[in-house]
């Protein structure tokens, strides 16, 4: 419905860096270097678009970029191209459909925090297709001098380079990501300190999400106000929204943040096979989910899904007709936080086991009512007393669930199968 | 500023935790990973409390004190946290506590007593893992483990060599080495205490005592010249285990391998249980009174021609009166240093050598030079000193030795040199790595207790002190033994009276070689075949020597063929005493166990001797004695600065490094099989580039009255050239002597 | 630590330190990650203790340093496994999309269960955890990290033929 991040998706050869200019591609980066606009402006323009983060959290992400340790030691910035949140499939389009983009933001970002090297690290599941294709464009962008040594003749030196990872979901949190990047098990650090003033190798870092960074060069290219005038209502800025799960046609569409649920539902052509919408789930699998009926006219924005009891999160929005097994769902989201737990901190490494193992129990006909209890408990134990956000991850969906769909559940105890079939 | 806690104000200072807070102030917090000596990764969520004004309790150990802040540590938010993480560590221990060493003092059933909630809620199958070898000190129940990390912080932080460490994923974490790897840290049996529940476990002590049953009793470390603080845990008269007693200035929280293992030698077979005499050749239980009269009467007879050596690793004590009841009957030739050979420098020395610094002002230096010691092997502790200075302050290590020893802090300059390489480096400092060192900094030489046993110690010591006055650098005299400085102090010298009284007639003289005819030796706790620096010449003087009497702990060969007599040594478990360490602290250690069989405290033996030859005095007398002459004492510094020098001359002659080896330097570490086995002790040699061999080379060694043979598929080392690396003093594992007559290639 | 003993081809050097030239000079460590996986690939497709013991070695690093990423990252494999992996997405967006029935189609049709490899060791069947971002094209596979999307048996079954016959 608006295109930033997604304007070159449509083009013939999106990633190349001839399409890349033929939108006026690098020109914000230009910009910057012929005008020498100071460091602390693009921070203050960023800030005044009300950009925030795309990766999860939502935190402003000009504001984060001030935080940075101004003294004159080693600087990072990291880019999360982890992308590991279920439902959420929109860094990966970027990476491989407008990588440029990505590059341009990485270099405006490291410009303005006063970082030498930008690293972006790309999950392991994507070595096959969009670490190819963003290595190739780091390379395109290094022959075109808008990388690396005295950068279009300035004596400025930012060095972009691709990382890949081989596989947990937990290096998406940030702090574990610096811990990989360091050649280790990626295990979440305690905060404080925060990355920006103790970051990778002890260093002052800033990290952001792919898609922030690259909405990062359309936001240089035409200002705070245009940016922030995009947004419905209140709201500020795009989002690229992953629609997925029962759809006539699952899309990722980047549209204004405050849009309306129902919107978003007919840009893909409503429910699978048109049956009633049942829950959604709209911001990965990590959050809290709604009943249909609750959000349909909600605009997705982050304020207006905090008032129905749930988040924006990384823009995954799972849809569920009426045919969908509650239990089974929550089984399977269970399943994945109990995996790809870091085992460090003990409710996380043994409350997800617990978790799942009583949904496996329930599903296959052996719980009973206190098994619910139990699930409740067990998750409230767990959300707040963890060192990062997986705790309270596996913990909300579970919580959640039970709280919208108890019925579900206690019928499936009771009759040992499930309500919908 | 001031927080609360429990309602009650508390000072903290500005970048305190909540929990150093409360364990200063006695306030109890229960935890798990959080240990005040290693890094804060707040994972257990043991220590989870109550914040006022914070959505969800906090983790204590991580969490910065700020100004007004109310904590609870108490009532039902903080209670229900604890209660649910311990409800989450005990799904999946084996609640196994009946046959689990760690029953009585397990930190997870202390809290589980005050914090659990008995009955469980989980009834899904609990994790199980398979144990792996990881060496013969420390034994492994993985299953236990709660994955609180402090074994593996340990590895990385303080012994610096990571060989423990956390794998898999998840609930499948587990605490494990690399494929069976053993830990080879000279330190490693630390993780025993440090693991909170029964996981890793002292495989001496294992299943050998129920810890409710033991008696702890406080000691001082007998195995290097630190003096390690310990605590000694009996169980009917026997020692169960060793562990550390916390010390700020010494050991902190820890201990080497060699302390906390070292005990095990005691109740070996060779241990002498009675006086022995002898008779028709053969040594024959006897007793005390028979020795007495014989030795008194053999004294008088030869007094001007009797040599008596005795180890540093006597008490004070057991020094002062040594020499006391010698010098009274007119013995002058008395001393402790049988591993050296150059004894020029002795008038100059200081009076108690010593390190001269408190180990804790070690990482305030900028530049250290450390000179033939391997920090991480000899000296375990001191290693923690070393690599806390290079973390903290970045401090510029250098590392000059005979041989490449590796550390486990970061050295930024070492080289490899012969002992006349040596003697010359600091005296051409122009074109070396030493003229970077700034004399505004804060400098330090550490010398290795190898040096003293070189054949140019004198020149080396003399030009180490220009150089050290040069740029004004502390200089540290590390003791070979754990009472070596006391061993000057008390005048177990042949020039010097306790406090360092010059003789003016004994100048210039040592023992051994400065006697060319000795009638009786008088040996003091040393075995010939390994506490001398030249084997052959000690059996030598054994054999022609008309008398001789040893004071031992243990049989060894040569005592079982040369004594005359030998009076059976309680160790040093068994007697009390006291040590002057490296820092001039005179440390008090007790007896632990009584002596075994009929053997005795030295001080014992002594004083009986010393009445049988008319000498009265008594234990009273001693302490008042010792105290007087130490409180006398006045040093300056450590620089030995000799007057008239001779030079090393030139030659291509082979020279002989020893490699001090921490876990065989003493009579009872020698008999520690555990120890002897597990730290790298295999016997080793390197041959000099100059001596052209191949692995067909058969290299000969005339040790003691054998041959010994050796193929030559050894270590050939290219630098220092024309020296021969001997381990010293190994035992089990050690085939070559201390000091060989001559190394011959066929 | 100055044991340099490795197994690597002059090729596998070139590429690790090739590696290391994107991290600070005193940072080996970081380099693990990628090397495990080029050594992997290079090793069909799994590492053993000797490629890890030479990991470390190159890099001058503790071996359980190695030995603990190796354990950490799902896409290592400690044990043996057929030539070409397939990940079937079975996370949320894809079970609603019936994933569930990919994996026991392709199970059948190769006769293994998931996590085991076929006898001819052509395919191995990973028992994907994560959810592998491409939720819009539903249900979803991996064949040796090339995406496979909006999957019916039909197709699966094509895809499975074309690989095995190359
Ligand atoms: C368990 C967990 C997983 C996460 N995974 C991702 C991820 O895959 N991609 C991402 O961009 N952020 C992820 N995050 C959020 C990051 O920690 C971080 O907030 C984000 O990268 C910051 O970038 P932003 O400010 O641009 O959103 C995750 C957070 C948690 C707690
Ligand atoms: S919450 Fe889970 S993933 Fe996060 S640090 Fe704790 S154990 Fe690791
Ligand atoms: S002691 Fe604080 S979290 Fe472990």
């Amino acid at each position: 419905m608006t295109n930033l991040c997604t304007s070159t998706f449509s083009l013939k050869n999106p990633s190349s860096i001839e399409t890349y200019l033929s939108q006026d591609g690098y020109s914000s980066w230009k910009q910057i270097i012929s005008k020498q606009i100071p460091k602390s402006e693009v921070i203050t323009i960023i800030k005044e678009s009300g950009l925030k983060g795309k990766g999860g959290a939502g935190f402003s992400t000009g504001l984060k970029w001030s935080f940075i340790n101004s003294s004159d030691q080693q600087k990072y910035l990291v880019c999360n191209s982890d992308e590991s949140e279920p439902g959420t499939c929109k860094d990966r389009d970027i990476l491989r459909y407008n990588p440029h983009a990505v590059i341009e933001g990485m270099l405006i970002a490291s410009y303005a925090i006063g970082a030498s090297v930008g690293y972006n690290y790309l999950r392991g599941e994507f070595i096959g297709d969009q670490w190819i294709v963003f290595n190739k464009a780091v390379k395109e962008a290094y022959e075109y001098n808008f990388i690396g040594e005295n950068i279009l003749k300035s004596n400025l030196c930012i060095e972009i380079v691709p990382l890949i990872g081989a596989g947990a979901y937990i290096v998406g949190e940030e702090t574990a990501m610096l811990e990989s990047i360091e050649g280790k098990r990626g295990m979440p650090r305690i905060k404080p300190p925060f990355p920006a003033v103790q970051g990778l190798y002890g260093k002052p870092t800033i990290i952001n999400n792919t898609e922030t960074l690259a909405t990062v060069p359309y936001i240089i290219k035409n200002g705070s106000e245009w940016y922030k005038n995009l947004g419905v209502n209140d709201s500020d800025g795009v989002k690229m929204f992953c629609m997925s799960g029962h759809l006539n046609k699952p899309s990722v569409i980047e549209a204004p943040l405050g849009v309306p649920f129902s919107k978003l539902l007919d840009e893909c052509d409503g429910v699978l096979d048109n049956k009633k919408l049942k829950a959604v789930i709209p911001g990965g699998s990590s959050v809290p989910v709604v009943k249909g009926e609750d959000i349909m006219e909600t605009p997705m924005d982050y304020e207006s899904l905090m008032k129905i009891g749930t988040m924006l999160g990384s823009g995954g929005i799972i849809i569920m007709d009426e045919s969908t097994c509650m239990v089974s769902v929550l089984e399977r989201i269970s399943r994945f936080y109990y995996a790809e737990s870091c085992g460090q901190c003990t409710p996380c490494r043994e409350g997800t086991g617990w978790l799942y193992k009583t949904l496996v129990k329930i599903r296959s006909g052996n719980g009973d009512q206190s098994d619910l209890d139990l699930l409740n408990k067990v998750a409230n134990q767990i959300e707040g007393h963890c060192i990062c956000a997986l705790g309270d991850a596996a913990a909300m969906p579970v919580i959640s669930f039970l709280k919208h769909f108890w019925t579900e559940f206690e019928y499936y105890v009771d009759k040992k199968q499930s309500m919908v079939i | 500023m001031d927080i609360y806690i429990n309602n009650n104000k508390y000072q903290a200072l500005d970048d305190e935790t909540i929990i150093q807070v409360a364990d200063r102030h006695d306030i109890h917090i229960p935890r798990f990973c959080y240990h005040k000596r290693l890094s804060v990764v707040a994972s257990c969520r043991m220590c989870l409390v109550e914040v006022e004004g914070a959505k969800y309790p906090q983790p204590a150990c991580s969490t910065i004190v700020r100004d007004g802040m109310k904590v609870n540590t108490v009532g039902s938010i903080t209670e229900d946290a604890q209660k649910s993480t311990m409800e989450f560590l005990l799904i999946n221990h084996p609640l196994d506590c009946p046959v689990c060493d760690q029953a009585g003092e397990c930190e997870l059933q202390d809290i589980s007593l005050d914090h659990g909630d008995y009955k469980s809620n989980y009834k899904e199958i609990k994790r199980t893992v398979i144990d792996k070898d990881i060496g013969n000190l420390v034994t492994t129940e993985m299953t236990r483990c709660i994955h609180c990390s402090r074994c593996v912080r340990f590895g990385e932080e303080i012994a610096g060599i990571k060989e423990l460490g956390m794998t898999g994923r998840g609930e499948k974490t587990k605490i494990e080495t690399f494929v069976n790897q053993s830990l080879t840290s000279e330190l490693s049996g630390n993780v025993i205490d440090l693991c909170p529940v029964g996981a890793l476990n002292n495989n001496l002590y294992k299943y050998s005592a129920r810890t409710w049953d033991l008696k702890q009793i406080s000691s001082i470390s007998s195995n290097d010249c630190l003096g390690s603080n310990i605590h000694y845990h009996t169980y009917k008269d026997e020692i169960k285990r060793t562990v550390p007693k916390e010390n700020d200035e010494i050991n902190l929280s820890w201990l080497a391998d060699s302390d906390r293992f070292g005990h095990e030698g005691i109740e070996s077979e060779e241990r002498i249980l009675y006086p022995l005499i002898r008779s028709e050749n053969k040594l024959i239980k006897s007793d005390l009174d028979t020795l007495n009269e014989v030795v008194s009467q053999k004294i008088q007879e030869y007094t001007l021609n009797t040599t008596a050596v005795m180890s540093a690793q006597s008490s004070c004590e057991e020094m002062y009166l040594f020499q006391k009841f010698l010098r009274d009957i007119g013995i002058s030739n008395i001393d402790h240093r049988s591993k050296e050979s150059d004894f020029k420098y002795q008038d100059k020395y200081p009076v108690i050598p010593s390190f001269d610094i408190k180990l804790s002002e070690i990482e305030s230096m900028e530049n250290i030079i450390l000179v033939n010691v391997n920090i991480t092997k000899e000296f375990p502790i001191l290693s923690v000193y070393l690599r806390n200075a290079v973390k903290q302050n970045s401090t510029n290590i250098i590392s000059l030795s005979a041989y490449e020893y590796l550390e486990n802090f970061d050295i930024s300059h070492s080289e490899t040199l012969s002992p006349k390489e040596l003697e010359k480096y600091f005296t051409t400092n122009s074109n070396n790595i030493l003229s970077n060192i700034n004399k505004d900094n804060k400098n330090l030489i550490i010398m290795g207790p190898s040096t003293t046993y070189l054949k140019n110690y004198t020149n080396i010591i003399n030009n180490i002190s220009r150089y050290a006055k040069s740029i004004n650098s502390k200089l540290s005299l590390l003791g070979d033994q754990c009472n070596t400085s006391g061993a000057w102090a008390m005048g177990i010298l042949p020039h010097r009276l306790p406090g360092g009284i010059e003789i003016e007639e004994f100048k210039q003289t040592a023992y051994l070689s400065s006697y060319p005819k000795n009638d009786l030796l008088i040996v003091y706790n040393l075995e010939p075949e390994y506490d001398f620096s030249n084997d052959t010449e000690i059996i030598d003087r054994l054999k022609n020597s008309k008398f001789n009497i040893f004071f031992s702990s243990y049989m060894t060969d040569s005592i079982n063929k040369y004594a005359d007599v030998v009076y059976p040594l309680a160790v040093q478990q068994e007697s009390h005493g006291s040590y002057l360490n490296t820092n001039k602290q005179l440390q008090v250690f007790n007896q632990v166990i009584s002596p075994r069989g009929e053997s005795k405290n030295g001080i014992e033996l002594l004083l009986g001797l010393s009445k049988r030859l008319g000498i009265n005095i008594d234990d009273k007398q001693i302490s008042e004695d010792i105290n007087k002459i130490l409180s006398n004492i006045n040093i300056k510094s450590n620089y030995v600065l000799v007057d008239s020098m001779e030079i090393t001359n030139e030659n291509n002659t082979l020279e002989k490094i020893i490699i001090r080896s921490s876990n065989s330097n003493n009579p009872t570490l020698r008999r520690c099989k555990s120890l002897l086995t597990t730290h790298d002790n295999d016997s080793f040699m390197s041959i000099p580039n100059s001596m052209k061999i191949n692995s067909e080379s058969k290299i000969t060694i005339n040790e003691l009255e054998n041959s010994l043979k050796i193929k030559a598929n050894i270590k050939v080392h290219d630098k220092p050239d024309n020296t021969i690396l001997v381990k010293m003093n190994g035992r089990y594992e050690q085939k070559i002597g201390s000091y060989n007559t001559s190394v011959e290639l066929s | 630590m100055t044991d340099a003993k490795h197994i690597f081809s002059e090729n596998m050097t070139k590429e690790i330190d090739l590696i290391r030239s994107k991290f600070p000079k005193d940072k080996s460590k970081s380099a693990i990650i990628e090397s495990l996986l080029i050594i992997q690939h290079d090793n069909n497709g799994f590492l053993n203790d000797e490629l890890i013991a030479s990991l470390a070695n190159y890099l001058s690093i503790q071996k359980i340093d190695v030995y603990e990423v190796a354990t950490f990252y799902s896409m290592f494999n400690l044990k043996p496994v057929g030539k070409n992996t397939i990940s079937v997405c079975t996370n949320v967006s894809c079970m609603l999309r019936n994933s569930d029935d990919i994996v026991s189609h392709i199970e059948k049709r190769l006769k293994i269960k998931i996590g085991e490899s076929t006898k001819d060791n052509k395919f191995y069947l990973k028992d994907e955890m994560e959810c592998l971002a491409a939720c819009n094209g539903a249900p979803m596979m991996q064949v040796n990290h090339i995406n496979y999307e909006n999957l019916t048996f039909e197709k699966v079954d094509k895809i499975l033929d074309e690989i095995a016959n190359d």
